[in-house]
């Protein structure tokens, strides 16, 4: 039978019933997509939370509104970084080699890297953590992040912007990711284990690897991965081993190395808080006024606490009994004093007074649960929202635009480009509001409430007590096992990490696919959460925990071929990103607190990042067995036996 | 139309009917080896584009272990008929493709080929095209191709293993059609496709070419888009399992012994029509678009997204067109600082009634011409069989962008 396609052409009209035939799927493809990454974070913290902890989720309606916005910013974030930011940047990519000389390469790499720093939201966040910070226990690290805070971020945005430029160097030249990160670890290493016996130094420790995880963060790395493959796609190779991956791992490693210098150069100058060279600055004099309001609060919080002690009824409590002619919670009777007589053959106490005494159980007071945090204006969080955004990405696309117009080149579907960069804003600014709404309340509450797991605690925003659910050891096990499953489904969340794996399946022509990469990197993190929790609850000193994996690391990226080191690297720089952290930072405080002796819960991010380093390394090495490159070899040297 | 005598137009008028299309699907190791082997066997250069095997497993708990599909390389070039024999006896040589799993070579020969003269393969003056102990080449060959929306070539793969094809090679394009003429709404139309390429004997060909438009729906709307090309000859030995090698051969090498005795691949098919009566039953319903050609068009990187919308507006109804990287010319371009360039290619592919390919070829000329782009090459094979989803009845009701499969 003669058929034939249809030969029309032209621009289409389509009555809105078409138009809307054609959005939908489209949009439900993209909201599924993103349901399927975030499923599994938000149903395992509330049946945690309700069934293992049996506690009530405080604020769940807000909390519900929350995950709703995140899901749809999400789904616009990812949909503009693959519409507009990841083709603008590729497009640079291929254009700067053929364009640019060499020199011009470097400079714009360097001020890619150190723009990208100062757009990251996280290193607001490290800053604002420093104000919170005693100078007593830690000098030089409070220093650094009140009088010295301008260097921290111009040293992390130099070490991102050397990395950046190297990264380029690396795909010009060829070089091995190898070569690059033995040394640079291992003099890591060194300097860590040093500082570790230097107590001055010892503090800043903490503060060096986390800004290295901190970084790369969701607007960051597709940036500089589609920028790699773009010029590794233009530069002429012979072999195709992770083409345009690397630049995250060393913009990981970077300004570790970058902060420590920071550190040791304070040190050796003496200048720090409390030392001879000490210039005291005006920003002290705000900071120890925060300081001395957030200590006033804590006093109140403290008060507010005394309401609810744990063996002792507390004056509301006998309100409550006055009016209502009953004893609240549970509690055990007494009699004190009074005269023993005989009556009519009944032995009576006359005069005794009966004494309740508050029982020591769990008793949850779910009068005062809020539906809704009213200290949390819409408005004002709508606002901040939007500054994120607005100081994100704008100021880089600007710098590309510029970059762009000196390259004298066009922008190829420079439409697309604009509406995906339009979605990568107020999907951004919707991402953040419905973190600030949803997730970090959610997992605020659940960071605080794990320890009723092994010890008695006062559930979050909750009266009344809670726990020990469990005896100490199977408790903590508890805790060890929530900590992996909250890396692994917060992972599995991660726009950054999404972007990642996407490339990872371009490059390889989707021989490597997105879902194993990102199941391999969420096992990684998972375990690397683990045993930071491990480590706050039996109170392990990190450098203990962190030198061993490295040095594994070592040999593995050694017997590792080059495509698997350059995905295993960069996904360690990836996965710590907007949803994994302030969840993991909630937990590590919650459970730090319950333990003597430990300060915060900082540290078990660095873990976090070695984790899939090792995980995804591992599952190369397990490929390359199951995927029948040795079979290939095997039947190459039995020869010509069936040549025909 | 009016001719310019100078830029591609020039070049363009006259027709060669003595090309042929090489094309070679390696494992990604034997790449380089087997480039440079072709190079110093005349040819000048060549178009690579990277691409992935389709990988069964054999063995239950291998659904468990994390595996990554081979990668594989397609290595294509436009030669001259007499240079092809030579050509694939050397580099079926040093990529060692007459083992068992090794890879596949074939040559298709142009109806028409336009080139201009900067990527012309003619022989070398005292080229010899005589071949000392000649491989063995298979006749009655059939390249079925198949561009598929995203996600769905791995069961169509697998679809085609399962009746008796070698592993299909997998690599990405991208497919516009109505798509393009939806404004700014395209956005919601991934162009984003995969291409799906496997050389099978004749006599199979059609089983597979079913079972493959069966298991990836292929009469349904916005799926995909198939067809077959007749090869003159070849070598094919790519492979569709993978398993342990711990007996005397491989299940490869048992399949082809068995594949040998039997004289072919029927007695491998399984599954696809013992699976359900309707299927078949569709088979017969099925209204295939039979005497098209294929035109490709060979193009600069980065200047495909104009020359598509050049041949839309001309009426092609749809294109699909890949990336692929040129190696071996000798005026390879280099970066300011000296760095060795990527010559980057685009491949535009249409497949369309011989009636609207003359217009298609002019607009895109056209295009280029207004571009300044110099070079541009057209080369034309028969499709005897096509198959994708088309409206049936007036066909106005209905919206068009339907129409189209793969395309869209």
């Amino acid at each position: 039978m003669a058929v034939e396609q249809d030969y029309g052409a032209g621009k289409l009209k389509l009555p809105i019933s078409g138009v809307f035939r054609i959005v939908m799927p489209y949009v439900k493809s993209l909201f599924l997509e993103q349901l399927r990454g975030i499923w599994f974070i938000v149903l395992y913290l509330i049946l945690f939370q309700v069934v293992l902890l049996k506690l009530p989720i405080v604020y769940s309606v807000m909390i519900g509104v929350g995950v709703c916005v995140i899901l749809v910013g999400l789904m616009m974030f990812m949909e503009g970084l693959r519409l507009g930011l990841m083709p603008f940047s590729e497009a640079i990519g291929t254009h700067l080699p053929r364009r640019a000389p060499l020199p011009l390469m470097l400079l714009f790499a360097f001020l890619l890297g150190g723009l990208a720093t100062f757009a990251e939201p996280a290193i607001e966040v490290l800053k604002r953590a420093g104000s919170s910070l005693k100078p007593d226990d830690a000098p030089l690290l409070y220093s650094i992040l009140n009088d010295f805070a301008n260097q921290l971020v111009a040293c992390v945005g130099t070490g991102v912007g050397l990395a950046v430029m190297l990264g380029l160097l690396r795909f010009l030249y060829g070089w091995s990711l190898k070569i690059l990160i033995t040394p640079t670890v291992l003099g890591l290493l060194a300097m860590t284990c040093w500082m570790h016996s230097v107590d001055a130094l010892k503090p800043v420790l903490g503060l060096a690897w986390d800004c290295g995880a901190v970084t790369t963060g969701p607007v960051t790395v597709p940036l500089v991965l589609a920028l790699g493959i773009g010029v590794s796609r233009m530069v002429a190779r012979d072999d195709a081993g992770g083409q345009g991956f690397g630049i995250v791992t060393l913009a990981s490693l970077f300004p570790i190395v970058a902060v420590m210098c920071l550190g040791l150069f304070h040190y050796l100058a003496d200048d720090y808080i409390g030392r001879p060279n000490y210039k005291p600055s005006a920003v002290i004099a705000a900071a120890s006024e925060s300081v001395a309001e957030e200590a006033a609060e804590e006093d109140l919080e403290a008060q507010a606490e005394d309401e609810y002690r744990l063996d002792a009824f507390t004056k509301g409590d006998l309100d409550y009994a006055t009016s209502e002619g009953k004893i609240r919670g549970r509690y055990t009777l007494e009699y004190d004093g009074g005269d023993w007589v005989l009556e009519d053959g009944v032995i009576k106490r006359r005069g005794a007074s009966l004494v309740y005494r508050k029982k020591a159980a769990s008793f949850v007071a779910t009068e005062g649960k809020k539906s809704w945090d009213s200290s949390l204006t819409v408005g004002s969080q709508i606002w901040d929202a939007f500054l994120t955004s607005a100081r994100a990405i704008p100021p880089l696309i600007g710098f590309l635009l510029l970059t762009l117009l000196l390259l004298r080149q066009r922008l190829p579907h420079a439409d697309e480009i604009s509406v995906g960069i339009g979605f990568a804003i107020v999907g951004m600014m919707l991402f953040t509001l419905g973190l600030a709404f949803g997730l970090t309340p959610l997992g605020g509450q659940l960071g605080s409430n794990i320890p009723a797991a092994f010890t008695r605690i006062s559930p979050w925003n909750l009266g009344g007590f809670q726990g020990p659910l469990y005896d100490a050891v199977t408790g903590k096990i508890v805790a060890i096992v929530f900590g992996f499953f909250l890396g692994y489904g917060a992972t599995l969340a991660e726009p950054a990490l999404n972007a990642l794996g996407a490339t990872v399946e371009k490059i390889t022509t989707g021989a490597f696919r997105k879902s194993l990469l990102m199941q391999a990197v969420a096992i990684g993190v998972g375990s690397g959460i683990a045993l930071g929790v491990t480590m706050i609850a039996y109170n392990l000193p990190l450098a203990w925990l962190l030198v061993p994996p490295y040095l594994i690391l070592i040999v593995l990226t050694w017997m590792s071929n080059e495509q698997f080191v350059n995905f295993g690297w960069d996904s360690a720089g990836v996965t710590t990103g907007p949803i994994t952290v302030p969840l993991v930072l909630a937990m590590g405080l919650g459970i730090g607190g319950n333990i003597t002796g430990v300060v915060g819960g900082f540290g078990i991010l660095s873990l976090a990042s070695v984790g899939p380093i090792i995980s995804v390394l591992i599952v190369g090495m397990v490929v390359r067995k199951t995927s029948g490159v040795q079979e290939d070899d095997l039947q190459a040297d039995r020869g010509l036996g069936h040549a025909a | 139309m009016i001719c310019k005598q100078t830029g591609v137009l020039a070049m363009q008028l006259e027709a060669r009917h003595d090309y042929s299309l090489l094309t070679t699907l390696l494992p990604r190791r034997r790449f380089s080896q087997v480039v440079t082997c072709v190079l110093e066997a005349g040819v000048r250069h060549v178009m690579a584009t990277d691409a992935r095997g389709t990988l069964v497993k054999d063995r239950w708990y291998q659904s468990l272990l994390p595996v990554v599909s081979p990668e594989q390389e397609i290595v294509q070039m436009l030669v001259e008929e007499r240079m092809v024999d030579r050509i694939i006896n050397e580099l079926a040589s040093a990529g060692r493709l007459y083992l068992t799993g090794a890879g596949a070579v074939y040559a298709a020969r142009c109806l028409q080929a336009w080139i201009p003269d900067s990527m012309a393969q003619a022989p070398p003056d005292g080229y010899s095209t005589v071949v000392r102990e000649p491989l063995p080449l298979k006749r009655d060959l059939v390249v079925i191709c198949c561009i598929a929306k995203q996600g769905i070539s791995e069961g169509i793969a697998r679809a085609a293993v399962n009746t008796g094809a070698p592993g299909p090679t997998i690599t990405f394009c991208r497919g516009d059609a109505v798509r393009a003429r939806l404004g700014l709404l395209r956005i919601a139309i991934s162009p984003d496709k995969e291409f799906l390429q496997v050389v099978v004997d004749r006599v199979d060909s059609e089983a597979i070419f079913e079972s493959m438009i069966a298991v990836g729906k292929l009469g349904s709307p916005g799926m995909g888009f198939i067809y077959m090309m007749p090869i003159d000859r070849g070598i094919n030995n790519i492979r569709g399992i993978y398993g342990a090698a711990r007996h005397g051969a491989t299940i490869q090498q048992i399949i082809e012994a068995v594949d040998d005795l039997k004289g072919d691949t029927d007695w491998r098919a399984r599954e696809i029509f013992e699976a359900s009566q309707s299927a078949e039953e569709g088979v017969r319903k099925r209204r295939y678009l039979t005497g098209n050609v294929r035109l490709a068009c060979v193009t600069e990187g980065g200047t495909a997204d104009s020359l598509v919308a050049t041949a839309l507006k001309a009426g092609a109804p749809g294109v699909s067109y890949m990336y692929g990287r040129e190696i071996g010319r000798a005026d390879d371009p280099a970066s300011r600082t000296g760095f060795k360039l990527t010559r980057e290619r685009e491949v535009l592919e249409f497949v369309l009634a011989p009636r609207i390919l003359e217009e298609v070829r002019a607009a895109l000329i056209a295009e280029a011409d207004r571009r300044g782009l110099s070079e541009l090459a057209f080369y034309t094979h028969d499709v005897p069989n096509a198959f994708t989803y088309l409206s049936t009845g007036s066909g106005k009701t209905r919206l068009p962008f339907i129409k189209r499969g793969a395309s869209i």
